[in-house]
């Protein structure tokens, strides 16, 4: 399944200027642990979302309180510098929606 | 600090998730004055606006929706005997917008015979002095490049966010209303649960939770206020609109917003470790947290945000419904950028193309790059020292994007659609983030000044 039919929200957002934060929240306890126990959310397979290097992936957090999967990266350029067009980082999350999830 | 003991619980109302930003709604801020509420707070600012404002010193809000939200909150507040904390001035923070947020303040204290009252502000802006004195004793937070003479000298303005020490320092001295520079969200509505002796870990958690607003609570509705209450065991989140909720889903999904760790919130002189936290509801719209604890750094670090003026700014938008001149937009791209560099000279300048309808907003990290829409937008800005320059070049383009030459070209047409001949001339100039770093400082208040003065 995609990652867009087990989670019940993905975002994206600026942590600071220079990062991105991603957060995957999850309805159900199940689903939130049958996403994390696939093994499919690993900085090589978010990496690939993007065409970047698994290196450029800085840490992918579970966080049991909330049945949320925290990912964070480094962003493309600073927020608002020029030529940058996403200042919050608003929107940055969709090629996640595509993520397979045996 | 100093009124420690006796009172065991701070309540504090969260006026506006973004104060001035668009006005916020009266009805559920009216209600939690109703409470009773000890402090009324808004967090005026967010690094999210961008390096701009804080470089240019243009202002971010309306001045009339500032004024409002500041009219309205020290009402309340004197309505229940409130004091009133504001954060982040302006936006960016800076120094003229604590003093307009002052001069709004004043004139609402004497137009509505609220006085007198202690009005105390707190400024943080940085001089290029200050930052070349702490070169040494300073370290990249999210900027990847350390702070060196040379990043000071790119930089137009610069501001600390300050820690809760200078708000503790400003309710020491009897402060009715507090007015200040960039701070870190949290400490803004942490300061009285602290000043009166509640702990630091759990005071510093519930400001981050109601530090903007109705995002704590589910629906998110805009422009609403909540209330967080700090007791010794813990404290509770309440959105003060009927139609809205706080779960526990809500207030942890908040945990998480804008940070990489969502189990450690640092800050100047130490962090707060949440690792251990407990969300439970109490009931169906209120949640209570308890387990936040405080951890001390051994040094006292802030961090300063700089900007830096990059050039003036000069726009033109173009678009195709050509399949062949979509399929050939980079070629047409780099056809101007040659003819750009022909006539204003291979350096000096920036020419930016955002492709919207293809990777505009991803760019190289958009894999889907091949999968263009029927209709493509480019937007391109031309950034030079001058304006005469970035007026050329913008010159340049949109001649550019009309004349290109590329392969399957039909007819003689076939030039790009543009909204309108001419060059767009934004207000705002290019601005960048020079500064993204922690400076080690001995003292809270080196780095911020407290000025208090009884008004009305």
């Amino acid at each position: 399944m995609k990652l867009s039919e087990l989670a019940s929200g993905l975002s994206s957002k600026n942590a600071g200027n220079f990062h991105l934060t991603f957060d995957i929240l999850f309805d159900a306890r199940e689903t939130y642990q049958r996403v994390l126990k696939s093994g499919a959310v690993t900085p090589k397979a978010v990496a690939a979302c993007y065409g970047v290097d698994p290196s450029d992936v800085l840490s992918i957090i579970p966080f049991d309180p909330g049945n949320a999967i925290k990912i964070n990266m480094r962003r493309r350029l600073a927020s608002g510098d020029p030529g940058e067009t996403d200042v919050f980082g608003a929107q940055q999350y969709a090629p996640l929606l595509e993520l397979e999830i045996p | 600090m100093t009124a420690g003991g006796a009172a065991s619980r701070s309540a504090v109302l969260c006026a506006s998730g973004s104060l001035g930003l668009t006005p916020f709604h009266p009805e559920s801020f009216w209600a939690g004055i109703e409470m009773g509420p000890d402090v009324v707070a808004a967090d005026a600012g967010s690094g999210d606006i961008g390096p701009f404002y804080l470089g240019s010193g243009h202002w971010y809000n309306l001045r009339e929706w500032e004024e409002q939200d500041l009219s309205t909150m020290l009402k309340g507040a004197r309505a229940c005997g409130a004091k009133m904390i504001v954060g982040s001035a302006g936006g960016a923070g800076l120094d003229q917008a604590v003093d307009l947020y002052f001069e709004i303040v004043s004139a609402a204290i004497q137009r509505d015979r609220l006085g007198p009252l202690k009005v105390a502000r707190i400024y943080s802006q940085v001089t290029s002095d200050w930052l070349r004195a702490r070169v040494a004793c300073s370290t990249p937070l999210g900027a990847p490049w350390p702070l060196t003479e040379e990043i000071i000298d790119q930089t137009s303005s610069a501001v600390a966010m300050i820690g809760i020490e200078p708000y503790l320092a400003a309710l020491d001295e009897g402060a009715d209303v507090i007015i200040a520079g960039r701070s870190c969200d949290d400490v803004l509505f942490a300061a009285h649960p602290v000043w009166i002796g509640l702990d630091r870990g759990l005071s510093l958690h519930m400001g981050k939770c109601i530090e903007c607003g109705p995002l704590v609570a589910t629906p998110p509705l805009q422009r609403e206020s909540v209330i967080g209450v700090v007791q010794p065991d813990g404290f509770t989140v309440e959105p003060l609109h009927p139609g809205m909720r706080c779960t526990p889903a809500s207030v942890t999904g908040h945990t998480l917003y804008e940070r990489l760790d969502p189990y450690h919130q640092a800050g100047p002189g130490g962090s707060v470790d949440m690792s251990g936290v407990v969300y439970e509801a109490v009931t169906e719209r209120v949640v209570k947290v308890t387990g936040s604890r405080w951890e001390a750094d051994e040094d006292y670090r802030v961090k300063i945000e700089g900007s830096g003026r990059v050039g003036a700014r000069k726009m033109i938008i173009f678009g195709f419904r050509d399949p062949v001149a979509i399929a050939h937009i980079d070629e047409i791209i780099e056809d101007i950028r040659g003819e750009v560099r022909r006539v204003v000279g291979p350096d000096g300048w920036q020419l930016h193309f955002s492709v919207y309808g293809r990777n505009a907003i991803m760019g190289e990290r958009d894999l889907m790059n091949g999968d263009s829409g029927h209709e493509i937008a480019v937007l391109a800005q031309a950034i030079a020292p001058s304006e005469s320059t970035a007026t050329r070049i913008a010159k340049l383009v949109k001649y550019g994007s009309l004349r290109a030459q590329y392969g399957g070209k039909f007819g003689k047409g076939g030039g790009a659609a543009l909204p309108g001949d001419e060059v767009l001339s934004p207000d705002q100039e290019a601005y960048r983030w020079t500064i993204d770093h922690l400076v080690t400082i001995k003292d809270p208040f080196d780095c911020c000044r407290l000025q208090i003065d009884s008004v009305g």
